[in-house]
């Protein structure tokens, strides 16, 4: 297994080198200057001794090689926007972010898991139909219009919960409910199209054969078949949830990652957005390892190939 | 192996679920962290208390712009910077309602007999919120400091100032160019006393350090938290709230659904459509205000057909503001007819000033050599979105109007940062549309602005538009002044046409009806030191 995470965070190491060059690039060709940004419309002058200040005049391979260099030193560099350490601004912004997402993951796969086994329990009758339909429904509204409502009917019109902003976890019930909706439509359809497909498998027929109640069947052979593709589905919906904060934060003015990360790009706030990518790049890897690695655990035949645990 | 799979299930629901409700300690510990009040001198970290519209000691205003710029006032123009700095810093001399100059952290000012030198005295007693007490030093090195070549803002004063120190609260100003400076006065009620020993020690980019009514506590997730200053010099003006939280919330309707729920006082520009919901709700109000803000289309006077004047006055005719003005903002605008905002000091109407005449379009595009557009390149123009409002309707409005007679356009419709690059770049395209607000609130930060030599979008050079700003400039008497704009700057920027005014701005302000004191100054500065919640 040791060989398997050693692999995996190599590959990892590679997939981040090559996050860094392109955000690198990328930040520099696109149209937009931070100093200008900065200073507004201040005389060129101003904006020149900003470049100065920022390092912009140097050749874009200097520019970068200083940034490496400040990497392995620990300084992901300086936000001239937040006046503070990119590091500083991180850290004060993450921890939104992560109670928001502590509440939207957890409750998406909670409420995709039981839609999901319900919907195949109760295959082709109007339960099943009507798990299918919230599903789709989930899954389809657009989480642009579904926070304007919540916001409208929840925060303004019955006060139950803040609006924007952040104050307390209360105030990352909405944006995680808007975060977690579509996930829980996309999970419940998964799970309910492999449990239907495994119990289809010789395994549940045999066990079937064997008099082995319906309900056992579902829970102890069904179920544990789809553990590694609805593991598979969550560690690609990550990805989902990061391009879905930046939206979500920022409808609901809520001091996250995702909301540090959008403003960080429309000023050109180079330092930022690459601190920020190359963090979010590593938890990405990191996740993805872990779920890589929890397949071992959870399908004998995976382990097998592997060479056991 | 079956049970144990099925234990590890059932625990990993469990502790998802719990996951899902969990949170709440952390959160508790955030909440005194970054709940809004600010830290003490001492460092200390207070609770905030009272943010919901039923009154409390924390005001929470919401902005819609970034506080993106330098903590040196010196070394940014963003708007949203200066709202804050007015608050934090003061000035040497402050105007009242009526616009009359009024003492300000300089009790008194007089010229000397040269007409051009402004001697200064300093009132006794103000301290910056570090502890320091302000001194004429203070007064002179903000003065250097704020018209020195490379400062944002040197521009608005018309070129550097030199200062000499008579004594601890006595100083005199001047221009080094040593001719009178029209606005001098004026400068002096916009921009911030600074400390003399930030400036010397390079930390103006620290902190904010003034004498202001409000205290600088700290800058987290785009939020300027504020104390009241119990030191402050004028205790009748002193804030009559203890804490403010100045918040960066980009979406309109985020912040309107904040007002809506009490969790913001005031909120800055509400979109035109969310005046209807202001309306029906009884615990909210709004203000329409004229700013002095004014749009314009920019032409690229050195590029292609641009450097034309009968190009660029063919495009003035083509452009149906008034339809702009009345349908696209909703009567959100008033139609320019001027080079400054109506509301400015040194507004008067522009003669000549080019009104929709698509008849006269054509006249002119035939008389430049290219009837019926023929011959005319594709002519490039850069608008912006989600910067201000409606522009990239109104851009494709005008687009159309220029159809109408004969030119074809390309628009290039931009996100904020791409477009203000293109605004100040020389060769980015032949025109782009773009507003400035008067900051400083005189003339001549528009003026001097766009139309002197090298004009800082347009590019254009005029020797004999340079003549006219440099008269005016130099006239100390309001009234001269406002009759030399009126009749000799003005006539040559109708000629020389290097930007067309589309509209000047109204601003709509939503607050909570508990709230009093509101003040919203043509330059969008609102004091909030006035303000209190019932």
């Amino acid at each position: 297994m040791l060989s398997t995470v050693i692999k995996r965070l190599l590959q990892g190491l590679v997939v981040i080198v090559a996050v860094m060059v392109v955000t690198f690039v990328l930040l520099r060709l696109i149209p937009g200057d931070p100093a200008r940004t900065m200073a507004g419309n201040a005389s060129q002058e101003v904006i020149d001794a900003l470049h100065e200040e920022m390092g912009l005049n140097d050749p874009i391979p200097i520019q970068f090689f200083n940034y490496v260099k400040n990497i392995f030193k620990g300084d992901l560099g300086y936000s001239y926007f937040c006046k503070d350490d990119v590091s500083q601004v991180i850290a004060g912004s993450y921890k939104a972010t992560l109670i928001m997402v502590g509440l939207a993951l957890p409750s998406a796969v909670f409420l995709g898991l039981l839609l999901g086994l319900l919907a195949a329990v109760f295959h082709d009758t109007v339960v099943d139909r009507l798990i299918s339909s919230v599903s789709i429904l989930f899954q389809s509204m657009p989480n642009y219009w579904v926070a304007i409502m919540l916001i409208q009917i929840v925060a303004v019109r019955y006060k139950l919960l803040p609006a924007s902003g952040y104050k307390d976890v209360k105030s990352a019930i909405l944006p995680a409910i808007v975060l977690g909706l579509p996930l829980a439509g996309v999970f419940a359809r998964n799970v309910r199209v492999n449990m239907l497909g495994g119990m289809q498998q010789n395994f549940s027929k045999a066990a079937k054969a064997r008099g082995v109640p319906g309900f056992k069947i579902l829970m102890e052979y069904s179920f544990r078949d789809i553990l590694v593709p609805f593991l598979t589905l969550v560690g690609s919906q990550l990805g989902f949830l990061v391009g879905n904060c930046l939206l979500i934060e920022n409808l609901f003015g809520y001091p996250g990652i995702g909301l540090q990360t959008l403003n960080a790009i429309l000023r050109r706030d180079y330092f930022l957005v690459q601190g920020l990518v190359v963090m979010l790049s590593i938890i990405f890897i990191l996740l993805n390892t872990v779920i890589d690695i929890s397949y071992l655990y959870l399908d004998p035949r995976i382990r097998k190939a592997q060479g056991g645990l | 192996m079956k049970k144990r799979l099925a234990l590890i299930l059932a625990l990993a629901l469990f502790v998802m679920s719990l996951a899902g409700c969990g949170g709440g300690k952390d959160s508790g510990g955030e909440q005194a962290e970054t709940g809004g009040a600010g830290e003490s001198k001492a460092g200390e970290t207070e609770k905030a208390e009272g943010t919901a519209s039923g009154g409390g000691d924390t005001l929470v205003i919401l902005s819609s712009g970034a506080f993106q710029g330098a903590w040196d006032p010196t070394g940014n123009t963003i708007l949203s910077n200066k709202h804050l700095e007015w608050n934090v810093f003061d000035r040497a001399i402050h105007k009242d309602a009526e616009g009359n100059y009024v003492p300000g952290l300089c009790e008194k000012w007089e010229y000397q007999e040269d007409g051009y030198t402004l001697r200064l005295y300093v009132r006794q007693g103000v301290k910056f919120h570090d502890g320091s007490d302000l001194t004429a030093e203070d007064v002179a090195a903000s003065v250097e400091w704020t018209t020195r070549l490379d400062s944002a803002r040197v521009g608005d004063w018309g070129g550097a100032f030199k200062t000499n120190v008579i004594d601890d609260y006595t100083v005199d100003i001047w221009p080094e160019s040593e001719t009178p400076s029209a606005n001098l006065v004026d400068m002096l009620t916009a921009d911030a006393i600074l400390s003399s020993d930030d400036i010397a020690n390079g930390t103006l980019d620290t902190t904010l350090n003034g004498c202001g009514a409000y205290r600088f506590v700290k800058y987290e997730n785009e939020t300027c938290y504020l104390e009241a200053f119990e030191d402050y010099w004028d205790p009748e003006n002193a804030a009559k709230v203890k804490y403010c939280e100045y918040k960066y919330v980009s979406e309109p309707a985020t912040r309107l659904a904040a007002l809506q729920t009490g969790d913001a006082h005031l909120i800055e520009r509400v979109d035109i459509e969310q005046v209807d919901q202001i309306e029906a709700d009884d615990a909210i109000e709004y203000e329409k205000v004229y700013v002095d803000e004014q749009k314009y289309m920019i032409f690229k006077c050195t590029q292609d057909v641009m450097q034309e004047e009968l190009v660029r006055k063919a495009i003035s005719y083509a452009i149906d503001r008034e339809t702009i003005v009345n349908d696209i903002m909703g009567g959100y605008g008033v139609l320019a007819d001027s080079y400054v905002s109506h509301v400015n000091n040194m507004y008067a109407p522009a003669e000549g000033i080019p009104t929709y005449d698509p008849e006269k379009a054509k006249e002119l595009l035939s008389q430049a050599g290219y009837p019926g557009g023929e011959g005319l390149p594709v002519i490039k123009y850069i608008t912006s979105t989600g910067f201000y409002p409606k522009t990239k309707e109104y851009a494709e409005y005008i687009v159309s109007n220029l159809n109408d007679v004969g030119i074809q356009v390309e628009l290039v419709v931009m996100e904020s940062a791409a477009w203000e690059a293109a605004l100040y770049e020389e060769d980015s395209c032949l025109m782009v549309d773009t507003g400035w607000m008067n900051v400083g609130g005189d003339a001549n930060f528009i003026l001097g602005s766009h139309y002197r030599t090298r004009g800082r979008c347009n590019f254009s050079s005029y020797a004999e538009v340079d003549a006219a700003l440099d008269k005016e400039s130099a006239i100390t008497d309001p009234k001269e002044r406002l009759a030399c704009i009126e009749k000799e700057l003005f006539p040559l920027l109708v000629e020389t046409n290097t930007n067309m005014p589309l509209f000047d701005s109204v601003q709509v302000y939503g607050y909570v009806k508990n709230l009093e004191g509101l003040d919203i100054l043509p330059t969008s500065n609102i004091n909030f030191a006035k303000l209190s919640l019932k």
